[in-house]
């Protein structure tokens, strides 16, 4: 368990150094296409789901 | 006068002993997530005091090139910068940030994981699997996002975009119900 959490943290630390763009980025910038937009909702689902999966066992 | 009610007071401590074990699901879930999220942003923080894009946000981006690529998008360029990756036909780029690097949502899912059902091994490789569903709807997303940005117009982009977005929840409240058929069937646990 220890050894798959230090490797992730490892994976994690490498960075994008050597890969960057040689263009300028555009004058106006194109929309973004973010994904976490829904995060505090996701985290009550989870907190609901999980209620709802003891409240099922005491029953 | 007014008759105070003893038996609800006796029947409190019952009901916390009741809810514990909820109550031990929510505090570890809840941590898990602070450190994880935690960890996180301590990555974020350092790449961005050495001037660099992370490297999730640009492994997605790249992986998300290679897809439309594939998927038949001709001169599809692709530049980052340590604001983000720039993908597409020129004039019809889009823009991936961090916060489209589906990491956020595969840190929400991992901390339910092992909210539930504690640190096991059994937790972790459904935590790498999880982020691996993740991850490729991801790709899938803005890959398909590029493709659509350059033979579509802005409304179906948009409509597309949320589409997939709404896909990618749905995917994680799938794995998180699936979880216990999982346990189930592959460990022979009922937690």
């Amino acid at each position: 368990m220890r050894t798959i959490v230090i490797t992730t943290l490892l994976l994690l630390s490498f960075n994008a150094s050597a890969q960057w763009g040689h263009k300028p980025p555009p004058p106006n910038p194109p929309p973004p296409v973010p994904l976490d937009g829904g995060l505090i909702a996701l985290i009550g689902a989870g907190a609901a789901l999980g209620y709802k999966k003891y409240k099922d066992r005491q029953e | 006068m007014v008759s105070f009610n003893w038996d609800s007071i006796k029947k409190f401590p019952q009901g916390i002993r009741k809810d514990k074990e909820f109550l031990r699901f929510i505090g570890r879930f809840l941590s898990c997530l602070i450190v994880f999220t935690f960890i996180y942003e301590s990555y974020l923080w350092f790449t961005e005091q050495q001037r660099e894009l992370d490297w999730i946000t640009y492994k997605v981006s790249e992986l998300s090139h290679s897809l439309a690529v594939a998927l038949g998008v001709a001169n599809c360029e692709f530049s980052c910068f340590m604001d983000g990756c720039y993908i597409g036909v020129e004039g019809k780029v889009i823009n991936v940030l961090e916060g489209c690097n589906g990491l956020k949502l595969a840190l929400v899912y991992s901390s339910y994981i092992i909210g539930v059902s504690g640190w096991k091994w059994q937790s972790v490789v459904q935590v790498i699997v999880g982020i691996i569903v993740i991850q490729f709807f991801n790709v899938l997303r803005i890959g398909m996002l590029v493709v659509l940005r350059d033979i579509g117009g802005d409304l179906y982009f948009f409509f597309i975009k949320y589409v997939f977005n709404v896909l990618i929840y749905i995917a994680i409240l799938f794995l998180w119900l699936i979880k216990p058929y999982i346990d189930r069937a592959v460990y022979k646990d009922v937690n």
